[in-house]
């Protein structure tokens, strides 16, 4: 027995050796040839929330009887008992009633997914007090969304990080991937300030230069439209539609072999947003609601109306001297410095803004049917004027068991949205324009209103933003109404025991209407009466998937969980613009109205993409786990002759701890080993990027042009990124400490590379593959229950990572450096990709009070240069970046606080170089560092001399130059106390007593305070600052009800 | 049971095998290159594509107009302005006409339109006669704007390092297909240049016709008569240019304007004119005026120059006065939206009145007096400008260029061509240090860093240092 056993097992070693061949058993032939052994569990691994069958054994034993429940009362269903040491075991019924076989000096273990797992010797048990179990968030991190499928944490073999709605329930953002800043170990998050805005997330640093590096997006299955579709509000955000609320769990697929099975999209690794699912019971309500104000995070410290005339004053002085006509007309036109009034803009700029978030939800059914059913709406009056968010949203998700076999889940998520936001990018952005206007121009007239400028016959302002940016934000209007519409129905048939199919079908369906008007009251609008143009887009992206999956134990040891699928997607955009102008009345701004309707355009691009893929995921004994992962995909984005790409992977996972060999140690629980290596392809370049072509190119003498926009690349293939990765998970004491770590190298090749072409060519730039970059870094995550005394105890949760990057390979022309035709970056053969290549400011010569920088020999200069004297400086991306969250509980008072922290960047703090000119274009606010500029020879500083629109002989440099040097480059770290929370339940017996089952009040503060020396208005931002729309600071008070 | 999950597998082979066509798409509002010369409206609609490039900002639709009299003596920025070209009025370093892009851009889209033009199915011989000749004319243009941006002229040629410095542009004559070491090109010497555009003018004369239906908004003959004359003059082939001015003056379709105000309100003695409308804004018009940005203002030591009385700068009507700001600064009115509408005003790249100058000049610097005499030529332009006869020495006739053909481009081209130093106006009032002597190397553009970084056979112009 004992030899065929062994037998056995090393023919099963010898399978798992060819477990290529293996993807031949998931052909349905060679599964029904494959007969399970009589007497194995055929436990079902991979669905969640299934119990241990219950085992029959011959011991003899009295019939004990009990309840599980809550700690509120409420009865807990299928909760696993087990009597320890044993292989008996039972589950709760419907009222949490179970019986189970056990002798009085039995213990039993009770565990149920997301409580703590409770012992009670038998003899303690009765039928009238029911054993307690207690909620746990971190045993929920046990099961994570995989790619097809949902794993336990403990039989993952690729790096996963997952993050649980609890831990991001009420945040207020709206889109669920700004909630994700600080929580998963090396996903970096960036974002601005507009509600709804755009969220940049980078996985494991940037592998791509030119192509996209935006992660692959799923919700429930369905890959989503993530690239900002609207054309005005540059900004929205693709995640908007769904309310975070509603998120049971956020899951990342860090490395190539666990994104794989998502081939083509997944280089840039994977986010899996799972929603909230209908659970069986008395239907659950929720009611939630919050209310908060949000503020400016930082002012600029600018100087005053009489600053400002001073050294405007000493600019023209010392540009044409104090006798001239020039200096004599200033003088008189601003009056005496002391004379002069001062106005705060960025006062006016920001204001405090109101927020507030009220949604219901319901959750039940019966065996059958169970159903998630949920409304919200939310509406944000933001800090800045003229920047409002609004939307409601409505999900449903529904499954129902036709049969012992059938179960239909549809699910329909509608969200409407409207946003409203100031004039974008450069000087129209009230924010940015606030601390650069001049400052004795008056922000409202004698009669209360806003001041006009020159415009509508107003005085005109001083300097160069001659027009009232606050009034423009309130008299221009750029607004955005989005309706989308999220939807699939999946099917999932079991075809014999352990063999499923399953087949969905998803339609992601955007619809974007925008509208700019353009007051005739202002500049935008006054040359043609009024200017209204209508923009609308939509996206109409469907989805099948048919997956067969087949899941099965052998001999209670060999689990397989295999995969085997097929995918298709289409995407097809189509915008319809129009233009018209010359309005009646500043109140009618609908083109219907205009005398003048000018201005007709349209748009339409599609693509589409196609995959087949498999995967096997062998367990052995709990203690060896291996999955191997194909995938090959075509797109038709490429060149004819390339379409297709093959992408592999293969992982694998030693649980140490399950070793006979291994002693055991009373702290550890587990030890698990992983290793993978995978290869996942991006395609994120434009739809047509491989074709030869002529776009129109305008129209002239009423006739249209075409003009040639593309070069055709047949070759053009998929960007491919190798990840290899290696893990250690280590769980000790009981579970109160876990540790994940991560080393990672990830190689990205035949880069989709815009590569500059000689402008003599006609065109700046091919795509092509070449070059590449590779990213290495470190990841750990804790997770620990440092002290639980009594009602008192405290958790907390770290995350850590370091990265960093390289540029390994340029195409062979280019030779060791790269300048981008478009952004103008560098990037150097052997440095980090995405860094800082500047030439140093050297200060200011005390003799003459004229800046100067180094050249390539490292001699001072007056010049700036675009050349070699550029070097290298420092990353533009952190080297490290992480989240800590301390949570305190006593009793029902629960205290968190989170924080989030990065580190070792420099940052182009841009705005300085309109803000820091020493006053030498006497046209815009200065920062009060402006105050310390030269003044006389000697006068050491490092601000120069303030001289009008002045440039010196010979090298026509200019004192206030700005470029590529270092001047406004300033580190970027910072670390941020993002969230704070209070929040107290009230005990449940109170609220029993009014028919509630729970009641939360909470309080949070969001950005309140922030540890950094970077002296621009928020450290985090998309890229560069200049225009963005800084966050802010918000107070938050919220209520959650459960009946 | 067993019949489902066949078929669904079977369905899913069948899905499989029809990949290929699953992954076809078109574009819909562009054209494949295969595809875009099927027709001859192809054809047409890649002209008109060119004829909108050169309205653009970068270049007639206000570079190639105003940048020349900024870095010139004629226009500066206002102190008061919208950050629009402002280190262009002072010269600074690397801040220059930057057109190198478009142009080649633009011949590449010709180099397309001269390579299939002959094959195209349909079109008539005329049509491609026409469309091939307008596409030889603009390339001769855009090379002869480009020639005279990046390199000095074949006489002007500056010694450095013991031999004169005569790197031109590159030819490009092909359309671009694929990257071979036809993209790479090296720079070819300044009379390589102005051969081939001498060629492509001469191939234009030929071809085309001055169709009154199309006549000046598109290339014909009298324009590429007309720009061969100045192309004549800038290479200094006195003879030449006179003979050329002469048949343009012989043949042209349209006289002298006799009112200098309908040159620009009515579009009167336009040889070749770009044309605007509603849909494509005249930026020089915005820089140029006050209902504008209000960026470009005449130079103290221009105004200084206007003789009493000239009809040319009448306030009001040519001109406007007004309070800008800390100081009170003129703006030409030659844009100023006669059309009723601002910012369409269309704008003339060659007119009959630089055709007089051009010959009065050569015929002045060749001792000959083809078709006429200078002092005539000169009287003719002075008449209408209510201006009394004055010599016409060389000096008379550049200062009539400057005030004639005024914020229309010519201006720092003028004094380039005749190797004369830029004295950019009143001391304090214009300018600090006001010389740039013809030997600076900011009289030249750089080619920018990009274009040298990508195509490793560029030198730069000399002067313009690796730093």
């Amino acid at each position: 027995m004992k030899d065929n056993y062994r037998n056995r097992r090393l023919n099963h070693r010898l399978l798992s050796l060819f477990l290529v061949v293996p993807f031949l058993l998931l052909s349905p032939w060679g599964i029904s040839n494959m007969k399970a052994s009589p007497g194995s569990m055929g436990r079902i691994s991979i669905i969640p929330y299934t119990p241990i069958e219950v085992i029959k054994t011959a011991h003899a034993t009295s019939p004990i009887k009990g309840k599980v429940a809550e700690d509120n009362g409420t009865p807990l269903p299928g909760v696993n008992v087990i009597v320890k040491g044993t292989a008996k075991g039972t589950i709760t019924d419907i009222d949490g009633n179970f019986v189970i076989d056990a002798e009085q000096d039995d213990v039993l273990l009770f565990s149920f997914v997301g409580y703590h797992t409770k012992e009670v010797i038998v003899s303690k048990i009765s039928l009238n007090t029911a054993i307690v179990l207690v909620q746990d968030t971190k045993t929920l991190e046990e099961l994570v969304v995989v790619g097809y499928g949902v794993q336990e944490k403990r039989d993952v073999s690729g790096a996963v990080a997952s993050v649980k709605g609890e831990a991001i329930s009420n945040m207020p953002v709206q889109s669920a991937d700004k909630a994700l800043q600080g929580r998963a170990a090396g996903v970096q998050i960036t974002g601005s300030g507009i509600p709804g805005g755009e969220t940049r997330v980078r996985i494991r640093g940037s592998g791509s230069i030119t192509a996209g590096n935006n992660p692959l997006y799923i919700v429930d299955g369905i890959q989503i439209t993530s690239t900002n579709q609207s054309r005005l509000i540059e900004t929205t955000n693709p995640l908007n539609s769904i309310n975070p609320n509603d998120i049971e769990s956020i899951d990342v697929l860090k490395d190539a072999a666990s994104a794989s099975i998502y081939g083509a999209q997944g280089a840039n690794g994977v986010i899996i947003i799972t929603t909230k699912r209908g659970k069986s019971g008395k239907t659950k309500f929720n009611f939630n609601t919050s209310l908060g104000a949000m503020n400016q995070l930082k002012k600029l410290d600018v100087i005053n109306g009489p600053e400002f005339i001073a050294l405007t004053l000493e600019a023209y002085r010392n540009r044409f001297g104090e006798d001239s006509d020039q200096y004599t007309n200033i003088l008189n036109s601003l009056g005496r410095p002391e004379d002069a009034m001062s106005y705060d803009w960025q006062d006016a700029a920001f204001k405090t803004g109101v927020m507030s978030n009220t949604e219901l939800s319901a959750t039940g059914g019966s065996e059958k049917t169970t159903f998630y059913i949920s409304g919200s709406y939310n509406n944000v009056d933001a800090h800045t004027v003229g920047n409002r968010y609004q939307r409601g949203n409505l999900r449903l998700n529904l499954d129902h068991k036709a049969t012992d076999k059938l179960k239909i889940s549809p699910s329909i998520n509608v969200a409407r949205i409207h946003q409203r936001i100031p004039p974008q990018g450069f000087f129209s952005t009230p924010t940015l324009s606030a601390p650069l206007i001049v400052p004795i121009n008056p922000i409202y007239e004698e009669n209360g209103e806003l001041s006009r400028s020159e415009f509508g016959g107003g005085e005109p302002f001083f300097g160069s933003f001659n027009l009232n940016p606050i009034r423009d934000a309130e008299l221009n209007e750029t607004k955005a109404a989005t309706t989308s519409l999220n939807t699939s129905l999946i099917l999932s048939y079991t075809l014999t025991e352990g063999l499923n199919f399953k087949s969905s079908f998803a339609l992601d369906y955007l619809d974007i209407k925008e509208n700019r008007w353009s007051d005739p009251r202002t500049r935008d609008g006054e040359d043609n009466g009024g200017e209204a143009t209508v923009f609308v887009t939509t996206v109409s992206n469907w989805q099948t998937d048919q997956v067969l999956t087949y899941d099965r134990t052998f001999n209670e040891k060999h689990q397989f969980n295999s995969i085997l699928g097929f995918f298709y997607r289409q995407s097809e955009r189509e915008t319809l613009d129009a233009e018209g102008h010359g309005f009646p009345s500043p109140k009618l701004k609908t083109i219907q109205n205009a005398a003048v309707p000018n201005d007709v355009n349209s748009f339409f691009t599609l693509f589409k993409t196609a995959g087949v893929f498999g995967k096997i995921n062998y367990i052995y004994d709990n203690r060896y786990i291996i999955a191997f992962t194909l995938r090959r995909d075509g797109h038709s984005r490429f060149g004819a002759d390339n379409r297709w790409g093959t992408f592999p992977a293969v992982s694998a996972a030693w649980r140490i701890t399950e070793e006979s060999f291994m002693p055991t140690i009373s702290w550890l629980d587990d030890m698990k080993l992983r290793l993978s290596y995978g290869i996942t392809g991006n395609s994120a370049i434009s739809n047509f990027a491989s074709r030869g072509l002529f776009s129109s190119g305008g129209e002239y003498d009423g006739l249209p042009g075409l003009q040639p926009s593309g070069l055709s690349n047949t070759l053009l293939t998929w960007e491919e990124n190798a990840t290899t990765n290696i893990g250690l998970d280590l769980s000790l004491f009981q579970g109160r400490l876990s540790l994940g770590s991560d080393a990672y190298i990830r190689t990205n090749r035949d880069l989709l590379l815009d590569r500059p072409l000689p402008n003599t060519t006609g065109f700046d730039e091919i795509t092509e593959n070449a070059g590449i970059i590779r990213n290495s870094g470190i990841e750990l995550e804790v997770s620990s229950s440092n002290i639980i005394i009594g009602d008192f105890s405290w958790d907390t949760d770290f995350n850590l990572a370091f990265q960093k990057s390289k540029v390994i390979e340029l195409p062979d022309a280019i030779g060791d450096t790269l300048v981008l035709s478009n952004t103008g970056g560098w990037y150097v053969v052997g440095k980090p990709a995405f860094a800082y290549y500047l030439q140093e400011f050297a200060g200011i010569n005390a003799a003459d009070g004229r800046p100067f920088w180094l050249d390539k020999d490292g001699n001072p200069t007056y010049q700036q240069t675009s050349g070699n004297a550029r070097k290298f400086r420092g990353v533009a991306t952190p080297k490290w970046f992480g989240g800590i969250t301390n949570t305190f509980t006593y009793k029902k008072l629960s205290l968190s606080t989170f924080f989030q922290f990065q580190g070792g960047n420099l940052v182009n703090n841009s705005i300085r170089n309109f803000t820091e000119r020493a006053g030498s274009t006497a046209d815009l606010n200065q920062n009060r560092s402006q105050l310390d500029r030269w003044q006389t020879p000697g006068d050491i500083t490092d601000v120069a001399i303030s001289v009008l629109d002045f440039a010196y002989p010979n090298d026509g440099a200019s004192p206030f130059n700005v470029g590529n040097d270092t001047r406004n480059i300033e580190k970027g770290d910072y670390l941020r106390l993002k969230q704070i929370q209070l929040s107290y339940t009230l005990p449940s017996d109170w609220v029993s007593k009014i028919d509630l089952q729970r009641v939360q009040v909470y309080g949070q503060a969001i950005n309140y305070w922030t540890l950094t020396g970077y002296s621009g208005l928020d450290p985090e931002f998309i890229g560069t600052e200049f225009g963005d729309i800084p966050q802010p600071k918000s107070l938050i008070f919220g209520l959650q009800v459960g009946f | 049971m067993k019949t489902i999950y066949i078929a669904a597998l079977l369905l899913a082979a069948a899905v499989l095998t029809a990949c290929e066509s699953l992954l076809e798409t078109e574009p819909r509002q562009s054209v494949s290159n295969e595809v875009i010369f099927e027709d001859f409206d192809g054809v047409q609609s890649v002209m008109t594509g060119v004829y909108h490039d050169f309205q653009s900002t970068t270049l007639y639709g206000r570079n190639e107009l105003v940048i020349p009299e900024l870095l010139s003596d004629n226009l500066r920025v206002a102190l008061q302005n919208s950050n629009r070209l402002v280190r262009h009025s002072t010269n600074q370093e690397r801040f220059h006409m930057s057109t190198w892009n478009l142009y080649y851009a633009i011949i590449n889209a010709l180099n397309n339109v001269i390579e299939a033009v002959n094959d195209i199915p349909g079109g008539s011989e005329m049509q491609k006669n026409r469309s091939k000749g307008e596409a030889h004319f603009l390339r001769g243009l855009a090379y002869h704007n480009l020639i005279r941006t990046y390199a000095r002229e074949p006489n002007q040629l500056l010694i450095v390092d013991g031999a004169p410095f005569d790197l031109g542009v590159p030819l490009v004559l092909k359309p671009f297909k694929k990257i071979d070491e036809s993209a790479f090109p090296k720079r070819s010497t300044v009379v390589q240049v102005y051969e081939q555009i001498e060629k492509d003018l001469g191939i234009a004369i030929d071809l085309l016709d001055n169709n009154p239906e199309l006549f000046p908004r598109y290339g014909s003959q009298i324009a590429a008569q007309a720009l061969l004359a100045r192309v004549y003059l800038y290479q200094e082939k006195w003879g030449d240019a006179a003979q050329m001015a002469t048949t343009v003056l012989n043949s042209s379709p349209v006289a002298l304007a006799t009112e200098y105000q309908k040159i620009f309100s009515d579009g009167q003695e336009a040889l070749f004119e770009l044309t605007y409308n509603a849909n494509e804004i005249n930026e020089a018009a915005r820089f140029l005026t006050s209902q504008g940005f209000g960026d470009g203002v005449m130079r103290e030591s221009f105004l200084e120059n206007i003789e009493p009385k000239d009809q040319r700068f009448i306030e009001g009507d040519m001109v406007s006065t007004e309070v800008n700001g800390p100081e009170t600064v003129t703006f030409t009115r030659k844009f100023s939206g006669w059309k009723g509408t601002a910012f369409v005003d269309d704008i003339a790249v060659i007119r009959l009145s630089e055709i007089y100058l051009i010959r009065a000049e050569a015929n002045v610097e060749n001792g000959s007096s083809f078709g006429d005499t200078p002092i005539n030529d000169l009287k003719k332009i002075r008449d209408r400008a209510g201006l009394p006869e004055i010599p016409a020495t060389i000096d008379n006739i550049l200062n009539e260029r400057r005030m004639e053909l005024a914020f229309e481009g010519h201006r720092f081209f003028d004094l380039k061509r005749k190797g004369r130093d830029i004295s950019k106006g009143k001391e304090n009032d214009d300018c600090r240090i006001c010389t740039i002597e013809y030997e600076d190397h900011r009289v030249v553009s750089d080619i920018a860093q990009v274009e040298l970084d990508a195509n490793p056979n560029l030198v730069n112009n000399p002067g313009y240092q690796d730093f």
